[in-house]
């Protein structure tokens, strides 16, 4: 037996698990709101995103420190609270990054994909060290000084984690075959061709002329999210935009990021408002919280007839007055 | 006015029975606000945005020759009543509705609100009438199953219901102002039922002059055939149908209804645009054609030439078409010559 492995094994592991006990509300606690500031930051900043959270079990705690041989493992194990933000396309890593700087106390940053080795077992992504911001007045100053862990994963990038999460503690202590290596290489190649494809096929479809519904999109998307946390059906979004794709000029289509951003600037309050009244009600119009209602509402301002006349082809028109009597503007003409 | 910004705060409804003169007859009034949830809040706050904001509602403002107490509680109610205070202006309110009706009058539900639109305070007065319904509800019996009926006399204010008597008050340097609705006949009225709710009851009368805003969307709608129309066969199309317009049995003059009705599609929304730029309402205005009486028996087509054409706008519908030709545009009149004489 070495000195390391008698340390460790004659570590009072009782003392260590009740301590983690104890503490493991806190953690909980804290994995909740740092799951909540990323969310909110992403939606602030109209970055698409889901965001899950975990406190570390003991099972794994324990594991690590015994794995590990940590002599100090409640300064050593920095990811007891974790969260990880999964965003569906690689474009979308970058501002997810600055979300989590503007939003938490970053203590370190580490690009995984850059750092790991082609045949490495282990995670990919952007990871980082962090802490809460201090709030002013009060509330979680138990867990502003705790340290958690946060992962932005792409879809590829998430799936490879939980296999090779899985994979690492089969071959751990061992030397992997060459065989096995060959196969990791593959599948991490996998991973990233993936999210390269899934982000060129997108900004294809962004390019092309024929899917003018999709770029409008996703230049709608980033409004509505800064507005509210309701999720939307992009089932009802394909068929609304359309229509509503009719009632824009050539001159509408190409600045059409700008209108739309200048139009929900101005009319951001009366927004945010609308969606607070309308959040709990169970009888609100399907409609009204989707994204590419916020075209309907500029249109209804900007050329009602047009849409009225372009919805009446495919819609049901009651759908349309409810929400030009909810903007404050009947269409009863 | 921004009414999609509308929200209801407190709510109190006063039943007001019709008055027949029968001993003991009186409102029904309640003591408290009534209570309300998310639904209930946004039912009232969209029948509202509906009937003032679409082609039924009128700018108002209080007539100072009226005696009715409607605009001094309102006044005070804008002020920051508490809300015992703006109970018992209600109840006022309720009682001067009784006291103002007369038979002919239906009874209902007089209902206040305090609420905010644009983020400043309101006052939002309704009166409800109430209407009739059917229900039906399954239920099974002896394994049978079957829809049982019931008629429902108590409803008030149902999803069809698009207009209604509602006013909407805001406070505008001191004095309340605000918009108006009427499901009877419009604002221009000629008779006592249709005078009642804007008249007798409220206290209030139209903000602008029936006859000066009727010129002003003549004149604007004219404008806008001559500057912004190119063809004249089109522009002499318009100019008919807003004489038809002008002389039809019609209370109000609905610019955004006359565009949709009779504008071709590309030229609606410029028309909207151009009658909203020259800051006229595209909704609804009450119309009174006193000031534009003789512009709508006669019409007048002038040339670059100097050539000018009139007549009866009867005649010069019926015998006179317009048509451009690459020489110029072509007038052709179909019609027996008098006689031809100096000027």
């Amino acid at each position: 037996m070495t000195s390391n492995e008698s340390t460790v094994a004659s570590r009072d592991f009782r003392c260590i698990a009740e301590r983690f006990l104890d503490e493991l509300p806190t953690y909980e606690r804290l994995a909740t709101e740092a799951e909540r500031t990323l969310l909110a930051g992403a939606r602030a900043n109209g970055v698409p995103c889901e965001v899950k959270s975990r406190a570390k079990d003991i099972t794994s705690f324990l594991g690590k420190v015994i794995r590990k041989q940590l002599s100090n493992p409640f300064a050593q194990v920095r990811d007891r609270a974790g969260v990880r933000a999964i965003v569906m396309y690689r474009d979308f890593i970058d501002p997810m990054r600055d979300v989590v700087r503007d939003s938490f106390v970053v203590l370190s940053e580490e690009d995984r994909t850059v750092k790991i080795g082609p045949a490495e077992l282990g995670y990919l992504g952007v990871h980082f060290d962090a802490k809460l911001k201090p709030v002013s007045g009060g509330g979680n100053t138990d867990l502003e000084d705790l340290v958690f862990e946060i992962q932005i994963h792409t879809r590829g990038q998430s799936a490879w984690a939980e296999v090779s999460h899985d994979l690492l503690y089969k071959t751990e202590g061992a030397e992997p075959p060459k065989a096995l290596e060959r196969q990791v290489n593959r599948a991490q190649a996998l991973t990233e061709i993936f999210d390269e494809e899934v982000s060129r096929a997108r900004a294809g479809l962004l390019e092309h002329e024929g899917h003018l519904e999709a770029r409008l999109m996703s230049f709608l998307e980033p409004h509505y999210l800064r507005l509210t946390d309701v999720p939307h059906s992009p089932v009802l979004s394909g068929e609304v935009l359309r229509v509503l794709r009719a009632t824009l000029s050539p001159d509408d289509v190409s600045r059409f990021p700008r209108l739309i951003a200048e139009w929900v600037e101005e009319r951001k309050t009366k927004l945010s408002e609308l969606y607070g009244l309308y959040r709990e009600d169970s009888r609100r119009n399907p409609l009204l919280f989707q994204p590419e209602t916020l075209l309907i509402f500029n249109r209804i301002e900007a050329n009602p007839f047009s849409l009225r006349d372009a919805w009446a082809e495919r819609l049901p028109n009651d759908l349309l007055e409810d929400l030009a009597v909810i903007w404050g503007t009947p269409l009863d003409f | 006015m921004d009414l999609g910004t509308f929200i209801v705060e407190k709510l109190i409804v006063h039943e007001v029975p019709r008055r027949t003169g029968g001993d003991g007859e009186k409102p029904t009034l309640s003591d408290r606000c009534s209570p309300l949830d998310v639904e209930i809040r946004n039912f009232f706050q969209e029948k509202i945005r509906g009937t003032l904001g679409g082609g039924e509602g009128f700018d108002i403002v209080p007539d100072d020759a009226s005696d009715s107490p409607v605009p001094e509680h309102v006044a005070k109610i804008l002020g920051g009543a508490t809300e015992s205070d703006f109970v018992q202006r209600s109840r006022e309110i309720a009682g001067h509705l009784f006291a103002s009706q007369t038979g002919v009058n239906s009874p209902g539900l007089l209902t206040l609100i305090r609420g905010k639109v644009d983020g400043h305070p309101c006052v939002v007065v309704l009166k409800l009438e109430k209407e009739q319904g059917i229900r039906a509800h399954l239920e099974g019996k002896k394994g049978q199953q079957t829809f049982a009926i019931e008629h429902l006399k108590e409803l008030f204010l149902t999803g069809k219901t698009k207009v209604f008597k509602a006013a909407m008050f805001v406070a505008d340097d001191g004095a309340p102002a605000g918009r108006a609705s009427d499901d009877q006949r419009g604002f221009h009225p000629r008779t006592e039922i249709a005078r009642f709710f804007l008249a007798r009851f409220l206290g209030c009368r139209l903000r602008d002059d029936p006859r000066v805003l009727t010129k002003r969307i003549f004149d604007a709608s004219e404008a806008f055939f001559n500057e912004e129309v190119t063809e004249p066969e089109v522009r002499n199309r318009y100019a008919m149908a807003l004489m038809v317009e002008m002389n039809s049995a019609h209370s109000t003059f609905r610019p955004n209804q006359f565009a949709s009705t009779h504008l071709r599609h590309n030229d609606r929304n410029r028309y909207r645009e151009f009658v909203e730029r020259h800051g006229l309402p595209t909704t609804t205005i009450a119309k009174d054609t006193d000031l534009i009486r003789t512009r709508l028996t006669q019409m007048q087509v002038d040339f670059s030439s100097g050539i000018k054409l009139f007549g009866p706008r009867e005649q010069m519908e019926k015998k006179v078409s317009v048509k451009s030709t690459s020489e110029g545009d072509e007038v052709r009149i179909k019609d027996d010559i008098e006689r031809i004489h100096g000027r």
